[in-house]
């Protein structure tokens, strides 16, 4: 028996991430919280979400559960509620009830066992900088006309986002002093696919800041908390594997 | 052909685009017999040039493989060396059905049967002339292969735990070699023809973790290849009225499979050659790599000597060059 009550903010948010990369997922519900790790068919991005029990108005399960979903059935869910309710969710043999202000609406389950629950790839950099979301997406939005894919390099001087096309050519430079901490006493570069970056950091609505890890030719890291309840953060990881010239 | 525990494998629908950007080896007999069996005239005739040389098996590696490259997966083609002895009753039982698919054929055409695709395709030999140029096709297009030392689909199996990330086959003996991931209809996919019957159905790609099969089955590899060998292979000929979820049902309960045959008083010939060829089977370690293709030898090969449409060749070459450009998409799974 699974019963929960949380914030339509929270779980429009943690949706809207997770189809970025998914269609399907599961959803692991234990004593300490709630959380999923999805990855996309082609293994270029991961999300992995972890909602402390905290982060709950009500929070009651009776052991370990798997919750598998239909992304996009429990969008249709999601757009029946006013963003400032809270919706309450019970897991009730192969269906999910929700319950949203005046109406009660259940969506099937899918066999959990139908959806791989992707390993974590061990990815580690000691090389980081944490920076303004908005920043971020501004050097994201000057480049998604230029070209597919987006170069960073950090430096001790600051981090840059550079993008190119055989004509044009788009760079956003982030100084140190506009960053808010950062590791790095080398040059590192890597390249990165536009795509997923712009759907990433669409969705992840109500981050203010992003600690972005990485190596040369590596895996990016980012971590973030979504910030709609300061006491109970929900944590956040996307990975988005690299592009390599050929 | 090869062991049938479909009922206990849990397959993932997929796309060869989602599966970009990895290696895969192929268990190219597995893909030729396939092409010769498919690949076909109206009538049922494979293809064949003005020589009379047979090239179903060309056109079929030829498009597959520059379709595999475009989306990014590179391929490792592994040719079958000496079969095992333990494989001469399943070489004899298939060397007879297609004596007896001639005898038909025959009949067929004395009948004056218009449509012999049915009889064609029953009767299909690799010639050493087909595994010739098929090596060269793929040298022309700077596609690695590997002659394997006995059975192909064991090196193919072997090279995932080395340097490839899975194994294009239709045969779940596969898993049973240890392959780490199994890719089903990767080399024929969409419409196909239900084999003997006037009906069609569609094929997707599709694959296969060989962890999750062992996991959801709550079994090991040992158990694994104790439940195809049940069933029955391409070594031995299985107990009868035993399918997979029986078989599994029992290993479970039994333990082993030797537990099992005792448990239903019946025996399997040569049990510990067949269990261990599964566990340790002949097979060489392979450094390969890609290079670029020649597309003027290419041309030659297909258009001047075996007769294909220069147009349609040279649409699939530019295609092929293009995938050699620009910047390579890595996978997360790349990194562990």
């Amino acid at each position: 028996m699974i019963r929960l009550n949380l914030s339509v903010k929270n779980l429009k948010e943690i949706t809207d991430l997770l189809s970025t990369i998914v269609s399907e997922a599961k959803f692991r519900v234990d004593d300490s919280g709630m959380n999923v790790t999805a990855v996309d068919p082609a293994h270029v991005a991961m999300i992995r979400l972890e909602v402390p029990k905290e982060a709950f108005v009500e929070f009651h399960t009776d052991g370990q559960e798997e919750i598998a979903l239909d992304i996009d059935r429990l969008k249709s869910v999601i757009r029946l509620a006013s963003s400032s309710e809270n919706v309450g969710i019970t897991k009730d043999g192969e269906k999910l009830k929700f319950e949203l202000g005046t109406i009660n609406k259940s969506i099937s389950l899918l066999d959990p066992s139908t959806i791989v629950t992707p390993k974590i790839p061990n990815i580690t950099s000691e090389y980081y900088a944490v920076v303004r979301k908005s920043d971020f997406e501004r050097g994201l939005r000057a480049a998604e006309d230029i070209s597919d894919s987006i170069r960073f390099t950090l430096s001790p001087e600051g981090f840059k986002a550079y993008s190119h096309s055989e004509s044009e050519e788009s760079e956003m430079i982030l100084p140190k002093d506009m960053i808010t901490d950062m590791s790095c006493n080398t040059t590192i570069k890597s390249s990165y696919p536009l795509e997923y970056l712009l759907k990433f950091i669409k969705a992840v609505s109500s981050t203010d800041s992003l600690k972005l890890s990485f190596r040369d030719d590596y895996p990016l890291s980012v971590e973030f908390y979504l910030d709609q309840n300061p006491d109970a953060k929900i944590k956040g990881l996307f990975l988005l594997a690299p592009r390599m010239e050929q | 052909m090869g062991t049938d525990i479909s009922d206990i494998v849990v397959s993932h629908e997929t796309s060869l685009k989602d599966q970009g950007n990895q290696t895969f080896s192929i268990d190219t007999y597995n893909i030729l017999y396939q092409l010769l069996s498919n690949v076909r005239q109206y009538d049922g005739m494979p293809l064949m040039d003005s020589h009379g040389n047979v090239t179903s098996h060309l056109y079929g590696i030829f498009y597959r493989t520059v379709n595999l490259i475009e989306n990014k997966i590179k391929p490792v083609y592994v040719f079958d060396g000496k079969p095992s002895p333990l494989k001469n009753r399943t070489i004899s039982e298939r060397q007879l059905m297609k004596e007896k698919a001639k005898v038909e054929l025959e009949e067929a055409i004395e009948r004056g049967e218009e449509n012999l695709r049915q009889y064609y395709s029953r009767i299909n030999y690799i010639t050493p002339q087909i595994v010739d140029d098929t090596k060269k096709l793929l040298d022309y297009m700077g596609v690695p292969y590997v002659d394997a030392p006995s059975e192909g689909e064991a090196q193919a199996s072997y090279m995932t735990k080395k340097n490839v990330d899975g194994v294009i086959s239709q045969d779940y003996d596969c898993l049973l070699f240890g392959a780490r991931k199994v890719l089903r209809n990767f080399a024929i996919y969409g419409r196909r023809k239900v084999p003997r019957k006037n009906i069609y159905k569609t094929v997707y790609p599709e694959y296969i973790l060989l962890d999750e099969v062992l996991s959801i089955n709550q079994i090991n590899q040992e158990q694994l290849i104790g439940i195809g060998v049940l069933v029955g292979t391409d070594f031995n000929e299985g107990i009868k009225g035993i399918g997979a979820k029986k078989a599994l049902a029992l290993i479970k309960k039994e333990g082993d499979i030797r537990a099992v045959l005792k448990r239903i008083g019946k025996d399997i010939e040569n049990l510990d050659e067949i269990m261990n060829f599964f566990r340790n089977p002949p097979v060489v370690d392979y450094d390969f790599r890609f290079n670029r293709p020649d597309t003027e030898a290419i041309e030659h090969f297909l258009c001047d000597e075996h007769d294909f449409s220069r147009e349609r060749i040279r649409d699939h070459l530019e295609s092929l060059k293009k995938s050699y450009q620009g910047t390579t998409q890595f996978r997360l799974d790349s990194f562990d």
